[in-house]
């Protein structure tokens, strides 16, 4: 018998809540062409 | 302790379409497990109820936070109604691109300094509001668009939503200057099918010029480029991710167009075909990431994908109601009239105010933006009923409204979001997430929640 599939389950939490979520409608303003101290990609 | 009986939670259970695993939703508060579709019984009583339950409130006050709690953050200008292009199926009124007015530099200056006021009563000090100049097309106003961008380039994050076609190399020189985010349009891989949907008023395509624009753009971190999925279209999707992702695109919208007005609604592809179009185009952007280590972000979809694994993770707010529109942002007509989303522009039975005339904070406590901003998936059905109502949210009420006259009512493209929702999971029961969402995903969130 096949073995049986691990339970995957997880939730994460914006650490921008407030400034980074809710900025648009259809344009996703990130990257940013700005560097954001979160942002430390660029 | 059980699911679905007495005190326990209600458990729906998703076939997602994956070989091994089914999803277990908690629809309420955006819970989710994925479980081996062998092992359901265990899912819906003991330990993965209990460990839910204690978790509940938690996910429940992060829900009405982000569905409630959120402030003003982003504004959509509309410089000038005027546009040089009539593409088939734009939402805003076709006498109003043709002669419509324009702004000013004057009074744009002025929507800015009265926007900015009531920015700095409400957001964090540090914290810059987005301001983005939209359509009809922005760059047809270039003056009073970069002069205002020059004056307040301390105070506002801006972007632009322009057609690409007026982006001469002082322009894209000046934009990149100023940190101003660029969105571009283009509908297809080649021009005969790009300039069947996006024309000037003589029906001549501009496919070779935004080819070129995007071409110049393209190491610039903050373009986006988006391509509305059409009847026209929607057979091009693959190719279109083959042609970005070889031109080093980085990010893209797939939207399937809205049937605001008559011109979309003719041009909707079918939910089924546009389904699986999509669908491939996503598989061939995760091929062609696994292939070259460079990834192309369908960014429509990385949303839903976003949402999904943290609903406070999402970026745009179509896909969760209420919307964005009314509460997270709103738009400003040429003529200083406010709506709740550049969607509802032209319809003014959803104006809440003039932003010459009235306060930012008096047209948000509007009648006709709480109309908006009350619109919640609990009111509509089926979605009331639906497992996935968090994770699709609806949307878009100025579409639903021309189409059913109601805001209150299901959407057209319902079968295509249930469609989407079950290939997000998917994706995470495959473990493929990083390869769909944009780079900067994991920095942004934090785990807040992981089963064992
Ligand atoms: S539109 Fe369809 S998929 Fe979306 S919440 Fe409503 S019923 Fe569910
Ligand atoms: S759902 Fe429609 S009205 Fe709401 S934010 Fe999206 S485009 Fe705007």
């Amino acid at each position: 018998m096949k073995a049986q599939k691990q339970i995957i389950s997880y939730r994460r939490r914006c650490n921008l809540i407030g400034q980074g979520t809710g900025l648009s409608h259809y344009i996703l303003l990130t990257p940013s062409a700005e560097t954001t101290p979160e942002d430390k990609s660029k | 302790m059980f699911a679905n009986t007495g005190q326990g939670p209600n458990f729906s259970v998703l076939e997602i379409g994956d070989p091994d695993r089914v999803a277990v939703i908690e629809a309420n508060t955006a819970y989710w497990a994925l479980v081996d579709r062998h092992d359901l019984p265990q899912a819906l009583g003991g330990a993965m109820v209990e460990d839910f339950l204690t978790r509940a409130p938690e996910f429940a006050t992060e829900m009405a936070h982000l569905r409630s709690g959120l402030q003003l953050s982003a504004v959509y200008v509309n410089p000038t109604e005027r546009c040089n292009l009539n593409c088939s199926y734009c939402y805003l009124p076709e006498e109003m691109r043709k002669n419509g007015i324009d702004m000013g530099e004057e009074k744009l200056i002025l929507a800015l300094e009265r926007l900015l006021q009531h920015f700095r009563k409400i957001l964090p000090e540090g914290v810059k509001p987005q301001l983005i100049f939209h359509g009809s097309e922005p760059m047809v106003a270039r003056e009073a668009v970069f002069a205002a961008i020059a004056r307040f380039k301390d105070d506002f994050h801006f972007g632009i939503q322009t057609n690409a076609t007026l982006l001469d190399d002082t322009a894209i020189s000046f934009l990149r200057e100023h940190h101003v985010g660029i969105g571009l349009s283009l509908d297809a891989p080649t021009a005969e099918v790009a300039n069947r949907t996006r024309k000037n008023w003589q029906g001549n395509g501009y496919y070779d010029t935004v080819v070129s624009v995007i071409k110049k753009l393209v190491d610039y971190p903050a373009l986006n480029v988006i391509t509305t999925v059409t009847q026209a279209n929607v057979h091009t999707l693959t190719e279109m991710v083959d042609f970005y992702h070889g031109l080093g695109v980085r990010v893209v919208m797939l939207n399937p167009v809205r049937c605001t007005r008559q011109g979309g609604m003719d041009l909707k592809p079918d939910n089924q075909v546009l389904a699986v179009a999509f669908f491939k185009a996503l598989d061939r952007s995760f091929a062609l990431f696994a292939q070259t280590g460079r990834k192309l972000v369908i960014a429509n979809f990385a949303n839903v994908l976003a949402g999904v694994i943290g609903p406070t993770g999402r970026r745009l707010m179509c896909d969760i109601s209420p919307c964005g529109g009314g509460r997270c942002f709103f738009a400003v007509s040429a003529d200083g009239e406010v709506v709740p989303c550049s969607e509802f522009i032209g319809m003014n039975e959803f104006s809440g105010g003039n932003i010459f005339r009235d306060n930012p904070a008096d047209i948000l406590a509007s009648k006709p933006f709480q109309e908006v901003t009350d619109r919640k998936v609990e009111k509509i059905l089926p979605c009331a009923g639906c497992a996935i109502r968090h994770f699709c949210g609806a949307p878009c009420p100025a579409e639903i409204y021309k189409v059913s006259g109601d805001i209150n009512a299901p959407s057209p493209y319902c079968s295509f979001f249930e469609e989407q929702v079950r290939y997000a999971f998917r994706t995470i029961a495959q473990q493929r997430e990083e390869a769909y969402l944009w780079d900067s995903w994991r920095t942004e969130t934090e785990m807040s929640y992981c089963w064992k």
